[in-house]
């Protein structure tokens, strides 16, 4: 296990390094400058300040000292937020985001999986319809409308909890509700399919030939095995979830890291543009890793038995 | 004989898209004790339903067992609730099932999978099942059971996750044992091994053993007595030397002449020409009539009854009737019948239909 997760990580070191080179040129591809939007500075004082963060050098120097300093651990400082450094930003951006997207994250698959589990083992009643309605739902309406719905009938008409900002765990409540109709459905529509192919394989016809019960069946032989197939597609969906929605965080006020993504490539902020995405990145593959641990945890035939080929 | 179970008058639709399939129509037998009894019959014969209908395994949604009994114990399972069907499913009544590599959960040990019918229906600990399910997996012939217990299928090979399957349907020791095409998934070699595992264990535990399976050099080995389905009927059934050397059914006649061996002298295997019936509308007569070189006009409009062969010996064909004209059976046939009257020390002809002339409604008709 130990030599599998070591491997594992000279792995990630090697896709962070090709996604880290990918995006410097892309990036560079933007037209623009960081410094052209402000009115105020003259094309010297411009020039002046290209020239210190030395963004007048050949794109292959940019890049070699760019990596060099990624390499000691430091992403430079943001051109826009009054030379913050870079992580020190990310820092403070990102726990909003995580928290919120991990929670819709555990919500979606908790009612997802219940959901489609239920509507497989009551498949064609009005269980079933019903919950394949809500999953239609989560994955067809924008999350920005639940939002909004939620806003006024939860928060404005009921007042059980604040309409926005970010201030406590209530605070977290609509937000995550909103962003997790999408991980609902997905999860939903996935557990459904993979339950009812399980249910309908030979070791359930055997476990009911033992005398299994309706429910010994679905939760110690069934669940198990439809899970393998839902935690693939989750994963992803995990990280993009904490790595925050734009329209979910401005409709709530929330300072997450989505707004701060997007707005850093709308102004050419080249430390910011390669931090983010680095994380974002740097979770992808923590997440992948997660979840291939989590296979093996779930079934058995993926388990990793000390390096060594079965 | 103690007769364990009956199956009476049993007739089975499937509702689908194009209408009912009429798969089971007025199946009747009855299982003595610790016989096996084999059912064979082609792909869509009915005799997997026919099973399954026993155990109540078919799907809920779209199967429907129209009418009649089967009983064991004095009680009719077609009418038990599910929970009473559950205490006999794996306690008195299991099942073994055709494809070994797919019929034991992936994800959970051998050891659960063996002792869950034993807490369930035994009431045993679970360190009790777990010893039961040692003496089990050493009774199957699985070595180093206490290695073995703490894996999962996919650490077994095809022939021992069979064993393993053999070992969970004897857990609670069955008085009626279902073996669904047990080694039609094997290779021939680990075949005759769960043949004799089964032959071996049926005799410890004496149990009974319905043996469904399309392999006649499979029921030559095991069976005592052979039930032959086509259409959703059984068309005849008597002692596995009656099937064998003295077949009276035209299906099972084809049957036969399709099974190659040591004498066979024809240059090209025999094949029953023609397909099966389209069970959405089942013909009117006999369910055989289009395949069969010696169909009678009657054939074509009443469907035969059982005409008594000898005490054990039952067919459903015309060609029995008194009135029936006499036809040559096929060579592999006649000569097999020939060898049977050297057995059995009759004279030809020896073997008395008893008549039934009341049961023949129409006129006499030629080929």
């Amino acid at each position: 296990m130990a030599k599998y997760l070591l491997q594992r990580f000279i792995y990630m070191i090697i896709t962070l390094f090709i996604v880290a080179s990918i995006t410097f040129f892309l990036m560079k591809l933007i037209p623009g400058s960081p410094f052209n939007t402000f009115q105020k500075l003259s094309v010297v004082q411009q020039n002046l300040l290209l020239e210190k963060y030395g963004l007048k050098d050949p794109l292959p120097v940019q890049y070699f000292n760019y990596m060099k300093s990624l390499v000691m651990g430091d992403l430079g400082v943001s051109f826009q937020f009054n030379n913050t450094p870079v992580t020190e930003l990310l820092g403070n951006r990102i726990g909003p985001s995580a928290i919120l997207g991990l929670q819709a994250m555990v919500l979606g698959a908790i009612v997802g999986i219940f959901l489609g589990t239920i509507s497989a083992l009551k498949q064609n009643t009005w269980i079933d319809y019903g919950s394949t309605f809500i999953a239609v739902i989560g994955k067809s309406i924008p999350s920005f409308i639940f939002a909004g719905l939620l806003q006024f009938y939860i928060a404005v008409k009921l007042g059980w909890f604040p309409v926005m900002l970010w201030k406590g765990p209530e605070y977290t409540v609509l937000p995550t509700i909103a962003l997790a109709m999408f991980p609902i459905s997905i999860a939903a529509r996935f557990m459904r399919t993979e339950m009812i192919d399980v249910l309908g394989s030979d070791y359930i016809t055997l476990a009911k030939a033992k005398g299994a019960s309706f429910w010994q069946i679905s939760v110690k032989h069934a669940l198990r095995n439809a899970l393998i197939p839902v935690v693939t597609v989750m994963g992803p969906l995990a990280v993009s979830l904490m790595t925050g929605s734009l329209v979910i965080e401005k409709i709530f006020g929330i300072p997450g890291i989505g707004e701060q993504f997007v707005k850093s490539i709308s102004t050419n902020d080249y430390p910011v543009i390669m931090g983010t995405n680095l994380l974002f990145a740097a979770l992808f593959v923590v997440i992948i890793l997660v979840v291939d641990i989590l296979y093996g945890i779930i079934d058995p035939r993926i388990r990793i038995s000390g390096g060594k080929a079965k | 004989m103690e007769k364990v179970l009956q199956v009476k008058d049993l007739n089975i639709s499937f509702h689908t898209f194009s209408g009912e399939v009429k798969a089971i129509r007025g199946v009747n037998f009855d299982l003595y004790k610790g016989e096996t009894l084999a059912i064979v019959g082609e792909s869509g014969s009915g005799k997997s339903v026919t099973t399954k209908s026993i155990m109540r395994l078919l799907p809920e949604h779209n199967s429907e067992i129209k009418s009649g009994e089967i009983l064991f114990n004095g009680k009719d399972l077609t009418k038990l609730k599910d929970r009473e069907m559950q205490k006999i499913r794996g306690h008195d009544i299991s099942m073994i099932f055709q494809d070994p590599m797919t019929s034991l959960n992936p994800t959970m040990k051998i050891g659960g999978q063996i002792t869950e019918p034993l807490i369930k229906h035994q009431n045993m600990s679970r360190h009790d099942a777990k010893e039961r399910a040692l003496d089990l997996l050493k009774l199957v012939g699985i070595p180093k059971p206490e290695i073995r217990i703490n894996q999962y299928p996919h650490q077994f090979s095809g022939g021992m996750r069979q064993r393993v399957v053999i070992a969970i349907a004897l857990a609670c020791n069955p008085k009626i044992l279902i073996a669904d095409e047990p080694t039609t998934a094997l290779d021939v070699t680990i075949q005759a091994q769960i043949l004799e595992l089964m032959k071996d264990l049926q005799k410890k535990i004496d149990t009974s053993i319905i043996f469904i399976t399309h392999d006649l050099g499979v029921v030559a080995n095991v069976a005592d007595r052979v039930a032959v389905m086509y259409g959703g009927k059984i068309v005849e059934i008597g002692t596995a030397d009656e099937i064998f050397y003295n077949p009276k059914h035209p299906y099972t006649w084809g049957l036969i002449s399709s099974m190659p061996d040591m004498d066979t002298e024809d240059e090209e295997l025999f094949s029953i020409p023609g397909t099966p019936p389209d069970l959405l509308d089942p013909p009117k007569g006999d369910a055989f009539a289009p395949r069969n070189p010696f169909v009678m006009k009657i054939d074509l409009e009443q469907e035969p009854p059982f005409f008594k062969v000898s005490e054990t010996h039952f067919a459903a064909t015309w060609l029995l009737h008194p009135d029936a004209p006499p036809v040559d059976p096929p060579v592999a046939v006649k000569r097999r019948q020939s060898q049977f009257l050297e057995m059995s020390g009759v004279n030809s002809g020896a073997v008395e239909l008893e008549k039934r002339k009341s049961q023949f409604p129409g006129k006499k008709e030629g080929k």
